[in-house]
């Protein structure tokens, strides 16, 4: 005998296809901001880290994702809230609380991680290239004057909406990720309990993992669009949730790419010594144009990182040491900023110039750079956030303030375990 | 201690120097203040650093008897009594805490600048002033300690020595939040009337919320309007949220209605409401027809700030009024002639008035053919009569015949074309 039907009480599953759009439309205003600003977080240093954790550790690493966005969160808030209440970007905070001589120090690293991180790009957009034949002693050079020339003279805000557009490839894991069936009781069960290796390789990769996730460029460049934005307090709930749903999304794509290499790659020991490798990944998706998939993905991703990263470079330089900035302003009144600029595009693309420079291991390797930086600019950002004369009442507190300082701690006992190891 | 009559140096060498007291060392030091009513003020007091803001402890200038490159020497019996806790104050600024590394306002200039470092006067007895504020890249190497290898390279190789780039303090207003009041006093503030509205704009552009608000509040309400009006939307809003609404009040009743209209229409309504309702019962009505009319309407861009001519006037009795009203109005080129209903009859320029003879009826010189637009004409309809008629201005005519404010050609520009005058 059946129990009678109890009514469920919302009655969603009657409402109207014309009542259900406004609603799906308001969701995707809420959370759009978030999606944009997660996919520009995603350059070839990711794609490259990624695919090479799933081909090269299969499942092991997978834990790790969960921490890191987590982190991610708390990390990108922090960046937001900065900037909201403070209305200043992060050299400059750094410059008004620490004084010059400290922030010329930071910005040397911050210029030498983001210059691996520009090389690393234009590596993504000569392997990108090469997957379909072309020599990077063309595509390269291309590539940096492209870049060059939109947005220093081009309209880059209708180009940025073609990039982001072209994001929908992350999608292509995605869907390879359902259709190859995974075994999620296997992925769970080497994920829980972690099984943690001190080996050299399995430290780098978690590193790895952890630099090309919350990259330091990204901070900077976060608090400093929030500074543009003018966003101020009032705005605070609305980038919180930016931010939540941007780091959400950040985290799936990673699991989905690793888990995608995992699936495909790493039964078959595929280790990626080409892109042609990693785009191998997505043949239960694409097949034979698997290739081209991921060619057109990958150099998406990288021309768009490529366009952003100089220029918040140079940016964040110029506000830091108190000169002219600024793409609005002439070359004569705005010199070093230029030339700051052409340096950095045209010096990372010329290393990639190098005959027979591998282009995996660069795009690999400046992301490992990236977390070894990280402690230290988490450590400045915490030291801001927690000055009551900055932030008034939105320094930080209690429990939030505990975890945030106990990350930064457990990462750089991570970092420096990791050049410990490598001393030995 | 050197026995020269008087040199110069600079804060950064004044930095991290031992204090000492006959025998004692007290510590470090970390700042000086200065009383800021002065064009060029001498440092009042030394700061020695302690563990943490609390510690830190100000001593007066008048215990120190000299120094050299590493000590500051206080007087043999300086007692501690004498110092006292270097907290936030509201008669002094801090140098090292509130001016180094920061942004400043130039008032010679009219921009901001950061402070590289601080060109000092050092005389005998122990005085030292502010002269300048250094700008330039030779402040930054100087902090970093690499302005003597600099000098030595550029030297060398190029023959030439980076110049230094300087401000002159008088022209130096800081704009640091808190106890607004003692920014009031530098000499730098009654310069700050003399900016251009633009370029105070402009400025306002370049800070953060806070430094906004805090330099807005050192200047007299006439010119934060001036500058507030020609600031785009996004920092209009800023700052008249994080005002207290009588303040708001105050600058609002400085702007031409239409700016103000404008600039409430984009604040979100709440906060608008409770700023009108410090207005007087006037202006409040004013601003509300106003705020009725869309934007992008003649009624949305006229102003109301014209001058009307009754049609019985005389010439004289004309460039009486207009004597008197020209203060308060921003259409002054034509004068518009209006019956006792206030329709318009007529217009007239200030050239014709001004050459006209004094005793002639206003009705003889005026132009009784008057081109003019509807509340509800768009853009469109806008432009096309100022491209046939080729005026200045046109007046805006409401339902009622009545003549209720006028249109600039320019504002018409601005509204089109923003991308232009930028």
């Amino acid at each position: 005998m059946e129990a009678p039907s109890v009514p469920t009480g919302t009655g969603t599953s009657q409402e109207t296809p014309s009542a259900l759009w406004p609603r799906i439309l308001m969701f995707l205003a809420v959370i759009g901001p978030g999606i944009i600003t997660s996919n520009i977080d995603n350059d070839a240093g990711g794609i490259a880290t990624y695919s090479l954790c799933g081909a090269n550790f299969g499942y092991s690493l997978v834990w790790t994702l969960i921490p890191i966005t987590f982190f991610l969160l708390l990390i990108q808030e922090m960046s937001v809230r900065l900037g909201a209440v403070t209305g200043k970007g992060l050299s400059d905070l750094i410059r008004e609380k620490f004084g010059v001589r400290i922030t010329f120090y930071v910005l040397i690293i911050i210029i030498l991680t983001n210059i691996g991180n520009i090389i690393a790009e234009f590596a993504g957009i000569a392997a990108a290239l090469e997957v379909v034949g072309i020599s990077r002693f063309v595509s390269v050079p291309l590539g940096a004057l492209f870049i060059w020339v939109l947005v220093l003279k081009g309209n880059y805000k209708s180009v940025e909406k073609v990039f982001l557009f072209a994001c929908l490839f992350y999608f292509s894991y995605i869907i390879t990720g359902f259709m190859v069936k995974p075994d999620f009781h296997q992925i769970v069960k080497a994920s829980f309990p972690p099984e943690i290796r001190f080996d050299r390789a399995y430290i780098a990769m978690g590193l790895g993992l952890l630099g090309t996730t919350i990259a330091p460029w990204m901070q900077f460049y976060l608090q400093s669009s929030v500074v543009e934005k003018r966003l101020s307090v009032r705005d605070l709930t609305a980038a919180r949730v930016d931010v939540f749903v941007g780091s959400i999304v950040v985290g799936i794509v990673a699991f989905f790419i690793v888990m995608v290499c995992a699936e495909v790659l790493y039964p078959n020991n595929i280790s990626i010594e080409t892109a042609k490798d990693a785009a191998l990944a997505l043949k239960p998706l694409a097949g034979e144009y698997c290739t081209y998939l991921f060619a057109f993905g990958l150099l998406n991703a990288s021309l768009f990182a490529a366009s952003i990263l100089p220029l918040s470079t140079a940016y964040l330089v110029c506000e830091g040491l108190g000169w002219e900035s600024g793409i609005d302003n002439t070359f004569m009144e705005a010199p070093l900023f230029y030339i700051l600029y052409t340096l950095l595009v045209f010096g990372g693309a010329l290393v990639i110039l190098i005959p027979n420079i591998p282009l995996i291991p660069i795009m690999y390797v400046s992301q490992i750079i990236n977390a070894v930086v990280l402690p230290i600019i988490i450590f400045f950002m915490l030291t801001l956030i927690n000055d009551k004369r900055l932030m008034g009442e939105h320094v930080n507190r209690g429990v939030l303030n505990l975890v945030s300082y106990l990350a930064a701690i457990l990462f750089s006992l991570l970092v420096l375990s990791f050049a410990v190891i490598n001393l030995i | 201690m050197e026995n020269k009559s008087s040199f110069f140096s600079y804060l950064s060498n004044l930095m991290n120097l031992k204090v000492v007291a006959g025998e004692r060392t007290l510590g470090r030091t970390f700042d000086f203040a200065i009383r800021p009513d002065e064009p060029f003020p001498k440092l009042s007091h030394l700061i020695i650093g302690g563990r943490g803001r609390k510690k830190r402890v100000s001593v007066p200038f008048t215990e120190i008897t000299g120094w050299d490159k590493e000590s500051i020497y206080l007087k043999e019996d300086f007692q501690d009594r004498l110092s006292e806790a270097a907290g936030p104050s509201a008669d002094r600024i801090y140098l090292r805490d509130e001016v180094l590394d920061r942004q400043v306002v130039d008032t010679f200039g009219a921009k901001l600048e950061r402070v590289n470092d601080l060109h000092l006067l050092i005389q005998h007895p122990p005085e030292i002033r502010i002269v300048h504020v250094d700008i330039g890249i030779r402040g930054l190497l100087r902090r970093l300690g690499a302005i003597q290898f600099v000098d030595w390279f550029t030297r060398w190789i190029f023959d030439y020595q980076i110049p230094p780039r300087f401000i002159s303090w008088k022209y130096v207003q800081p704009l640091t939040p808190e106890n607004v009041d003692r920014l009031k006093l530098t000499a730098a503030h009654a310069d700050l009337k003399e900016i251009h509205s633009a370029e105070m704009a402009d400025i306002f552009e370049e800070l953060s919320e806070h430094e906004a608000l805090t330099f807005i509040k050192t200047l007299d309400s006439e010119t934060a309007a001036e500058a507030l009006a020609e600031a785009e939307p996004k920092t209009q809003r800023a700052i008249l949220m994080g005002m207290e609404d009588q303040m708001a009040a105050d600058i609002i009743e400085d702007m031409p209605p239409d700016e103000a209209a404008d600039v409430l229409a984009d604040i979100p309504e709440m906060k608008a409401q409770s700023i009108m309702n410090e207005l007087e019962r006037e202006e409040k009505e004013e601003l509300s027809e106003l705020m009725n009319f869309d934007e992008e309407t003649a009624g949305g861009l006229m102003t109301t700030e014209f001058i009307k001519i009754p049609a019985g006037s005389s010439v004289e009795g004309a460039l009486a009024l207009l004597r008197g009203e020209i203060a308060e109005s921003e259409i002054i080129h034509y004068l518009y002639v209006v019956n006792s209903d206030d329709e318009p009859v007529g217009v007239v320029s200030i050239k014709e008035l001004i050459m006209a003879e004094p005793g002639d009826p206003i009705t003889d010189i005026m132009h009784a053919n008057v081109i003019r637009l509807k509340t509800e004409d768009d853009r469109k309809d806008m432009l096309n009569r100022f491209q046939k008629y080729k005026l200045h201005c046109l007046p805006v005519i409401d339902d009622e015949g009545k003549i209720s404010g006028v249109v600039a050609f320019r504002d018409l520009m601005e509204l089109m074309f923003p991308k232009l005058l930028q």
